[in-house]
């Protein structure tokens, strides 16, 4: 606390090792893997009792900055942030890396949802907390991972919306922290190859060597539903991005748009006990105090699909093909997660994944392990 | 979905099929062969001709639309990006896909040779004395509906080509990559020295050892120091009755470029059957055959070290003179070399002449049909005559 409280600045840590091991795995992809998954120092802040902010950074990696904005709260149902975040869009995106179920996130969101960036956003409560909206401008389309070509797409502006209903929220109810969000974005995209790329759960890329060509509107909906009564969990999302491709043809005329597609359903239980929704503030027993920590078990479903919105003629990978050939993903997760102390959190997830092309042969299914150990402050 | 996607393939198939393959290569028809691409795609492939990046195109022959094919641009000293060499993929980007049974077929520019028909007519000779050789047409090419010039419609060297030429396609096929002059020189233990040299065709999740340890042990049997042993040794890797005739065929043809390259081996493939560990050669572009009418059919004989101990060889030496003679024979019987050089120069002349890409003028494409019909006219002789010297010379006791 600085200027008798004024001012006050929380330190944020976090720092994640993941061992992987895949099998079935294209020789050139995942394989086996020791590595710093992140490593993130960071501060919170709040001045006064308007303003909040938050700097934090990735310590490995080419793009450094994560969050970096400030948050002014005019009132209740208006609060203005500007700077860099993430884009509303997806409770799996929205959450963050150091409270995840499960290592990774789901596919769908890990590909078809926007990431951080640049804009501005009013946010604000209605009716009581029954009503939760968030409406903002970016600057583009969120940061995409897994892009190193040239010829990248450059998206414009974007807006993005997202409304999220918990309506019996303050009520004693055992629905209380139920929660169902519908979300949107919208914005353009400059002629070039996509940005959104299909990827696995085990990481490896759908789309080995065809690279799309879009230019257009590109367009997200989402809808996302999450319940936590005690010590259970149930989350499940679907969303789905459309891309254009105009004068993307062999002759330049118009292609059909891209579209994908991802839902996933997931459930926990806190075999300890503990209610998941204060999970965070750590286990009730823990480790060498007593107790063992908190020991949750995990499991989630989950599918990707890449195409085109056309159907109707020659399935193919041809990157100008108007019916582009579809690819899906099915994946299952199980997984347990120990968090001996508040600090400390220890994942273990097995991960089976099986990909298919349409008109191809049956699915490659590959099966995974990764642990994490993750310590954060 | 996958079952609809399967149906339209066959939709598209069976369209294909009311032409054939053999139609597709009749030498006796100039085709008209048309590509279209994207312009921005078009403008990559030729800034980015000295890549082997793909590009998605539409194949259009005799009213057969084939969509999605992937073509890259294509050859060594042929490669550039004026008058694009292409390769066209018919299953690059529709899984199984294939073109009157086609998985590919190449689209040779024509850029070295003025008269356009040299590799027409040395395949054809190759065919017609019983040896392997790709199937070829030629065609004037439109990319989307602006004319490119004249090509050759080239059957790649394939599983389809290996059964229709060898009767067995199981084997170990290799495309001999040209890196600098290379004689057969034997390059030691490490598989990876003939990797280089060797590109698989097939097979490419086998081991080394299966699939290289062959060509190390036949480069070390070429090399083997008794000439005692040598010709068992070498015969057990190499079929070398047929190495040979290629040979024979190609001193014949004044090859600059072949077996017995002025740089030393290039253009062919071996071959290797299955649960064998003899390697057949399989001739492949021929646009610098008939090169020098002068050329002596023992020239250069000596440098490479397979051909040079196989005709230390007595028996091996009398049949590569007997397969020159076959060669002369055949060239003069009834004029048919320099039918076949009539027949395929009239054929392409006129689009020669408007080829609007090609690095020679009309009258360089004139001259050197002519001149090609002069090496027609007067190969077989000068052929024969230094064959029976050569043969009265072996013959001759030392």
């Amino acid at each position: 606390m600085i200027g008798g409280g004024v001012i006050r600045l929380e330190p944020a840590l976090r720092l994640q090792i993941d061992s992987r091991d895949a099998f079935g795995v294209d020789p050139n992809g995942l394989g086996d893997a020791l590595d710093i998954a992140r490593k993130r120092v960071g501060v919170q802040g709040r001045v006064g009792k308007r303003v909040s902010f938050e700097v934090e950074a990735e310590l490995v990696g080419a793009t450094p900055w994560r969050d970096v904005y400030v948050n002014y709260r005019a009132l209740d149902s208006v609060r203005l942030q500007a700077g860099q975040f993430k884009v509303p869009f997806s409770l799996d995106r929205s959450t963050s890396g150091a409270k995840l179920d499960f290592v990774s996130r789901s596919m769908a969101a890990n590909v078809l949802a926007p990431r951080r960036e640049q804009g501005v956003m009013v946010q604000g409560r209605l009716l009581g907390r029954a009503l939760r909206y968030e409406a903002g401008m970016f600057r583009h389309d969120g940061e995409h991972a897994f892009v190193e070509e040239t010829d990248a797409e450059l998206s414009g502006r974007t807006t993005a919306v997202r409304v999220t209903a918990l309506p019996f929220a303050g009520s004693k109810s055992v629905l209380a922290d139920l929660h169902a969000a519908v979300a949107v974005t919208h914005g353009s995209v400059g002629p070039g190859i996509s940005r959104v790329r299909g990827q696995t759960a085990l990481d490896e890329r759908f789309l080995p060597y065809a690279y799309y060509w879009v230019a257009g509107t590109r367009w997200r909906n989402g809808l996302e539903l999450r319940w936590r009564p005690g010590p259970f969990s149930m989350a499940g999302e679907y969303m789905r991005l459309t891309t254009g491709r105009q004068g993307q043809a062999l002759d330049g005329s118009d292609l059909s748009p891209l579209a994908g597609a991802g839902w996933y359903v997931s459930g926990t239980w806190v075999v300890t006990g503990e209610a998941k929704k204060k999970l965070d503030d750590g286990p009730s027993a823990p480790f060498l105090r007593g107790g063992i920590g908190a020991v949750e078990l995990a499991a989630r479903v989950e599918e990707l699909e890449f195409g085109s919105r056309s159907r109707l003629g020659l399935a193919s990978s041809d990157p100008r093909a108007d019916h582009v050939a579809q690819r899906s993903d099915q994946a299952v997760t199980v997984g347990v997660n120990w968090l001996p102390h508040r600090l400390v959190k220890v994942q273990a997830n097995l991960v089976r994944d099986a990909a298919a092309i349409e008109g191809g042969l049956s699915p490659h299914v590959t099966w995974g392990r990764v642990i994490r150990v993750q310590f954060s402050l | 979905m996958a079952l609809l996607g399967l149906t339209l393939l066959t939709a598209g198939a069976s369209t294909a099929h009311a032409q054939t393959d053999a139609e597709l290569f009749d030498p006796s028809v100039l085709h008209d062969l048309r590509l279209w691409i994207n312009t921005r795609d078009l403008a990559a492939l030729r800034e980015q001709a000295a890549t082997n990046t793909y590009y998605p195109a539409d194949l259009g022959w005799r009213g057969i639309r084939v969509r999605s094919v992937g073509i890259r641009s294509r050859g060594n000293g042929s490669r550039n990006a004026t008058k694009l060499g292409l390769r066209v993929d018919f299953n690059r980007y529709v899984s199984g896909q294939q073109f009157l049974g086609l998985r590919s077929v190449v689209l040779d520019n024509l850029w070295q040779d003025p008269s356009m028909v040299r590799e027409h007519v040395a395949m054809a000779l190759f065919a017609h004395l019983g040896q392997p050789s790709s199937r070829q047409s030629f065609a004037r090419l439109f990319i989307n509906d602006e004319y490119q010039g004249v090509y050759s419609l080239v059957e790649p060297v394939d599983a389809r080509y290996l059964t229709r030429t060898l009767g067995d396609q199981a084997g170990y096929l290799f495309e001999y990559r040209w890196l600098q002059p290379y004689y057969f020189e034997d390059l030691g233990d490490d598989l990876t020295a003939y990797v280089q040299l060797f590109e698989a065709e097939n097979h490419p999740n086998d081991p080394l050892a299966l699939a290289y340890g062959p060509i190390r042990a036949m480069v070390r049997a070429i090399n083997e120091p008794s000439d005692t042993r040598w010709k068992a040794e070498a015969d057990r890797y190499v079929d070398l009755q047929q190495f040979v005739t290629v040979a024979a065929i190609e001193a014949f043809m004044a090859e600059w470029d072949g077996l017995i390259g002025y740089a030393g081996l290039n253009n062919f493939y071996l071959y290797r059957r299955a649960g064998s560990d003899r390697h057949v050669f399989i001739p492949w572009d021929r646009d610098h055959a008939f090169h020098d009418l002068r050329t002596s059919v023992f020239e250069r004989v000596g440098e490479n070290l397979l051909l040079r101990r196989a005709l230390l060889d007595p028996e091996l030496r009398r049949h590569f003179q007997a397969e020159l003679e076959r060669c002369a024979r055949t060239a003069e019987r009834e004029g048919w070399l320099e039918a076949a050089v009539q027949r395929t120069s009239s054929l392409v002349r006129a689009a020669a002449w408007q080829d609007p890409r090609k690095p020679y003028s009309g009258a360089d494409h004139d001259a050197a049909v002519a001149a090609l019909m002069e090496f027609a006219r007067s190969r077989p002789l000068q052929v024969l005559t230094e064959v029976a010297g050569d043969a009265a010379a072996t013959r001759s006791p030392r």
